[in-house]
């Protein structure tokens, strides 16, 4: 039997789904996580750990084993990438515009200034992971947009399955950036490929199923504002440039073991673009990209849409 | 594979997911009784980075090449389906 609860958190829809297990204990351990999560490295409170630590004006400081975990993962992810992702881009960010809770900025009714800032770069950031330690250069800012929300859901499904019990399986959700954990239901949980993640789950368009892992869609296309220029911004920052990247990608979704992975590598496609094709073969990742113009790339064993390949094998029965 | 061998190797998938994720053995039994703080508390022993983490896994980190490996290492298949979804991923 499933079970259903949808929340704002973290400036996302929340969705969880219990499988066989008890749904309101599962929510109440993933809302625990996402406060601590909040706390920890949200960029947009005042008194989170993240801001504290971007104002430290290059002391060291101790920090929570939580921020230190995603800290570790958000490095991690720079250098598997190449740097593509780069938790180093927070200034840049900020002077690009996002420099709010997005809702606040999407309600401005003004251009925002449009400014170049250049990224530190990843290799800057001192973290002593034996003494739970981290030095942030002055004037460096860190924002983990490109691996927290994937992480974030990792670690609410750890809990959500302690709490909901033997035999469950659970689905956490943060803003399209799913991690299943436990036992799935008959089939495989099944998600909706959309332009936008509030999108109806019951709606057109293509699903596939996980068993197992994560599965995250970064996107040029939901969190956009106007910039002084006449153009408009997206808060995808290439970490070469300090600017919004330059992407032939309007979607890149990714599944990976977890789904910090998956939000690394999706991120990691927007700004890499065509290079994203074959990174993602070497990685051995299954993904789909979506072009701007709407065609549709499939990478490491991304499957036809079902029905599609149903008639592509009746047509050649 | 009858349903014991599969619930064995699911679980054996999920702990070493956990341990992934933890970066600690101990977190396993911790997390499957105890609230989140305590999973915080105990991911960081000082003991080892992300990367040795899924080097345990089976990757090695001995360079750039090999860290992306690890962390993109084990990727799950991805199948088509039909029917409702129970989720919607897009841009958030």
């Amino acid at each position: 039997m499933l079970g259903t609860a949808d929340w704002q958190a973290l400036g996302a829809r929340a969705r969880l789904v219990v499988s066989d297990g008890d749904l309101d204990a599962a929510r109440a351990a993933a809302e625990l996580v996402l406060a601590e999560v909040d706390r920890a490295y949200s960029r947009f409170r005042a008194d989170s750990e993240l801001v504290g630590l971007n104002s430290a004006r290059g002391k060291q400081v101790r920090v929570s084993a939580l921020l230190a975990r995603a800290l570790a993962g958000s490095l991690e992810a720079a250098r598997a990438t190449g740097g593509a992702v780069d938790p180093t881009i927070g200034r840049a960010l900020r002077i690009a515009g996002y420099d709010d809770d997005f809702d606040r900025i999407a309600g401005t009714t003004r251009p925002l200034q449009l400014r170049l800032a250049p990224v530190p770069g990843w290799s800057v950031i001192h973290l002593d992971e034996r003494t739970g330690t981290v030095r942030v250069p002055t004037d460096v800012e860190l924002d983990l947009g490109a691996t927290g929300k994937g992480l974030a859901s990792d670690l609410c499904a750890v809990a959500a399955l302690a709490a909901a019990g033997p035999g469950a399986g659970v689905l956490v959700s943060l803003g399209g950036d799913v991690a299943v954990l436990g036992r799935p239901p008959e089939g495989g949980w099944r998600i909706l490929m959309a332009e936008d993640s509030r999108a109806d789950p019951d709606g057109p368009g293509e699903v596939v199923a996980i068993e197992r892992g994560g599965l995250a869609t970064s996107s040029t296309t939901v969190r956009r504002w106007a910039a002084d220029t006449g153009a408009t911004a997206h808060h995808i920052v290439d970490p070469r440039t300090g600017l919004p990247a330059e992407t032939p990608w309007r979607t890149a979704t990714v599944v990976a073991d977890t789904c910090e992975a998956a939000n690394a590598a999706s991120t990691a496609c927007i700004v890499l673009g065509h290079a994203a094709v074959d990174w993602l073969a070497s990685a051995r990742l299954p993904a789909r990209l979506v072009a701007q113009d709407g065609s549709v790339v499939r990478v490491g064993g991304w499957p036809e849409p079902a029905a599609a390949a149903a008639a592509d094998t009746a047509g050649r029965a | 594979m009858n349903a014991i061998d599969k619930a064995r190797e699911d679980r054996s998938r999920n702990l070493a997911r956990l341990r992934r994720l933890t970066i600690g053995t101990a977190a396993i039994g911790v997390a499957a009784t105890t609230g989140f703080t305590y999973l915080a508390a105990v991911t960081y022993a000082g003991t080892t980075t992300s990367a040795a983490a899924v080097s345990a896994a089976g990757a090695t980190t001995a360079s750039t090449s090999s860290a992306a490996a690890g962390l993109f290492s084990l990727a799950p298949s991805v199948g088509a389906s039909t029917g409702f979804a129970h989720v919607s991923s897009g841009g958030s």
